[in-house]
């Protein structure tokens, strides 16, 4: 996995230090450029001064000498430390060499300036001029310029004025020795600046990430119980404020959902307790002494009662563990409420009757429910085994369906004065005990995307529920 | 012994009620919280039995509603619910005990016997009159340490009069705490079971045990 601190630490490190090489390289070569011109002005201007001595060596000198001048008069006259510093070479257009310095020796100066036009040496121009590094005879580097001069014009003297190429050089030995220097104190400047701004960066990325490393810790530490505090952080970034904004929603809804599950758990387990203690009661009361078969026979029938009962609470919680796993996976059809009701109401008729109750149905016929029906039934049931169990005996249970706003809406409404009511989160409470009960209605209900409502006041108990026009189609 | 029952789930409310009628004791049952309040202002019952989660009036309401009114039966729990905070909430509310669902019946009876003991300030399980002897948790009964058979009904009123021994105990008294709404009784009921007490008890010539005091009741105990 890529780390966002290492990626930005080398990131930046790599930057920063691209950067500097960079900028190294450049002061180094405006140096070098600059060393150069310097270098090459010298020359042009020692050879500007030198060039009218050497043009008027070269006019007297004979052309048909063998050997070369090398201690001319007019040359130590002009510039007596030219002559003992600077090597020099002075050629004929023919190519005989007419004068060089005595320090060159045996060496030999390149050529440079054969291919330039010669030029009066009174308007000597820098322009025309040429310049290339050479060895020197002591094999260190030096720079020449190459210059091509004719003499200016004299009275009674007619064409054929002497031309002369002349090619001056200097020892670079010092410029290089200057530059090499530039160039280690470059690289270690470059290489100290380099690990100094690994570190400074690697601290300012470390103290920049503070509040994410702040979220891992917090986030690690969070544990089901605590998810609702969420994750604080002290003045958190503008990039990361949404993000643990968000966060935040998440934690609080997964709390919530974790509240839901342990709740809905506890409810279950504490459903299951009482018929249990039933189960346990009756079975340890028939037990304790001698009993005729009769006693014996009605607690092996009560103790089936509370059996079956525990069965049906079993089935809805596996109902329910379906309902959640399928959600995504649901099928829902298409059918007439009035059809679906009463075909959910059927297995209550004949207690119904018993307790002389009374049923009102209103349901328009051509009204339809589009849900998942398995669990839509079960919840019907449910609701309508409730109301036939704890509706006061000879009073009036009225089941009413309709559309409201694009909403599927079923009221079921039953008179309770025997045991008044109160609106409570307490869902077995509030509709005694029929399985998991109400606290099993509303989950199913919601997990088709609906809700579930109750009312009791005045000795009459209501439950209403509601799926809304997208979720029942 | 008057107990009342106040629990919405009927196999667990008639398995309860049975095992402590057949204890002996005087038992009403009710289904709502609202019937239990009515029946616990209408008498002080020696224990209500009560469940927390009732349809209406829920268990801790009604205690409430009883303590408010200064009623002092003793409370005993009943709860499917068993965290710390629920536990706390009953006592605090003034229940005297608490009992966890699923229980054994054996456990709520010697739970209600305690109780009884508490309620008459009687710490002993074994109470002791001259030679004669009551286990309260065994419900024998003995003379000069040979044993007694009694009914039911007959210990009980033996055991309501030894908890009050050395005090006159009225008939109304009796009758508020040893029958309960579903006993069929004639108004000489009481007479007739101190008359078989006393030939149980009380040998020929011998010292008597119980003694009729006129137009006040009767008194369990050596007279000086």
């Amino acid at each position: 996995m890529k780390s966002l601190r290492s990626g930005l630490i080398l990131s930046l490190l790599a930057g920063i230090t691209l950067l500097l090489a960079a900028t190294g390289a450049l002061i180094y070569f405006i140096t070098f450029a600059q060393l150069h011109s310097e270098v090459n002005r010298s020359l042009a201007g020692i050879a500007k001064s030198v060039a009218p001595a050497i043009l008027r060596h070269a006019e007297r000198a004979d052309p048909s000498a063998s050997e070369p001048v090398s201690e001319a008069r007019g040359l130590r006259e002009a510039d007596p430390n030219f002559l003992t510093s600077l090597p020099f070479q002075c050629w004929a257009p023919d190519g005989r060499v007419i004068t060089k310095s005595v320090n060159l020796g045996a060496h030999v100066l390149p050529r440079i300036a054969s291919g330039l036009q010669p030029v009066p040496v009174e308007s000597f121009d820098e322009d025309r001029l040429v310049f290339r590094p050479v060895t020197l005879p002591d094999e260190t580097p030096g720079c020449a310029v190459g210059l091509c001069l004719v003499a200016p014009a004299q009275a009674g003297r007619g064409a054929g004025q002497p031309v002369v190429e002349l090619v001056v050089a200097q020892d670079m030995a010092e410029v290089a020795d200057t530059l090499a220097k530039l160039r280690w104190l470059l690289i270690l400047g470059w290489a100290l600046t380099s690990l100094c701004t690994a570190g400074i960066v690697s601290w300012v990325v470390n103290r920049r990430l503070r509040p994410v490393d702040a979220l891992r810790d917090q986030m690690g530490r969070m544990d089901p119980a605590s998810l609702g505090q969420g994750v604080v952080l002290n003045e958190p970034p503008a990039e990361l404020a949404p993000v643990v904004g968000q966060l935040n929603d998440l934690l609080l809804r997964l709390h919530e959902a974790f509240d839901r599950e342990q709740a809905f758990t506890s409810d279950a387990a504490h459903e299951l307790r009482t018929p249990l203690t039933g189960l346990r009661s009756t079975l340890e009361l028939a037990l304790s002494r001698e009993r005729d078969s009769a006693e014996l026979r009605g607690a092996a029938s009560r103790c089936l009662e509370i059996t079956l009962q525990m069965q049906t609470m079993v089935e809805s919680l596996l109902e329910l563990a379906r309902a959640s796993a399928l959600q995504s996976a649901r099928t829902r059809e298409t059918v007439s409420a009035a059809e679906l009701i009463r075909e959910c109401w059927e297995p209550y008729a004949r207690r119904r009757e018993r307790r002389g109750l009374e049923l009102e149905l209103d349901v328009r016929s051509g009204l339809t429910v589009t849900t998942d029906l398995e669990l839509f039934r079960h919840v019907l049931r449910n609701l309508f085994e409730n109301s036939v169990a704890h509706a006061d005996a000879g009073s009036r249970i009225a089941i009413r369906a309709r559309r409201e706003n694009g909403d599927f809406l079923l009221t079921l409404t039953n008179a309770a004065r025997s045991a008044p009511l109160k609106p409570r989160k307490d869902a077995r409470a509030a509709v005694g005990h029929l399985g998991l009960g109400l606290s099993l209605c509303r989950r199913i209900v919601e997990t088709l995307g609906g809700h579930i409502e109750t009312d009791a006041e005045g000795g009459e108990f209501a439950v209403t529920l509601t799926l809304p026009a997208g979720a029942d189609g | 012994m008057r107990i009342l029952v106040v629990e919405d789930y009927p196999p667990v409310r008639t398995a309860v009620v049975s095992a402590l009628r057949e204890s002996g004791y005087a038992v009403d049952e009710v289904a709502t919280g609202d019937a239990g309040l009515a029946r616990g202002l209408e008498r002080d019952y020696d224990v209500i039995v009560l469940d927390l989660m009732l349809p209406g009036l829920d268990g801790l309401s009604l205690l409430r509603a009883l303590r408010e009114r200064e009623r002092t039966s003793h409370v005993l729990i009943l709860t499917a619910r068993d965290t710390l905070e629920e536990k706390t909430a009953g006592l605090d509310l003034g229940a005297d005990d608490y009992l966890v669902k699923p229980f054994e019946m054996e456990e709520l009876l010697a739970r209600v016997r305690a109780l009884l003991r508490r309620e008459y300030a009687q710490k002993q399980p074994v109470l002791r009159i001259g030679h004669l002897e009551i286990n309260t948790n065994t419900h024998g009964v003995k003379v000069g340490g040979a044993p007694v058979e009694l009914t039911a009904r007959e210990y009980v009123l033996l055991e309501y009069l030894a908890l009050r021994t050395g005090q006159v105990v009225s008939r109304a008294e009796i009758w508020e705490h040893i029958y309960d709404d579903k006993a069929n009784t004639s108004s000489n009921v009481v007479d007739v079971y101190i008359g078989y007490l006393r030939k149980k008890l009380e040998r020929p010539h011998g010292p008597r045990l119980l003694h009729t005091r006129r137009g006040e009741g009767y008194l369990l105990g050596p007279v000086e």
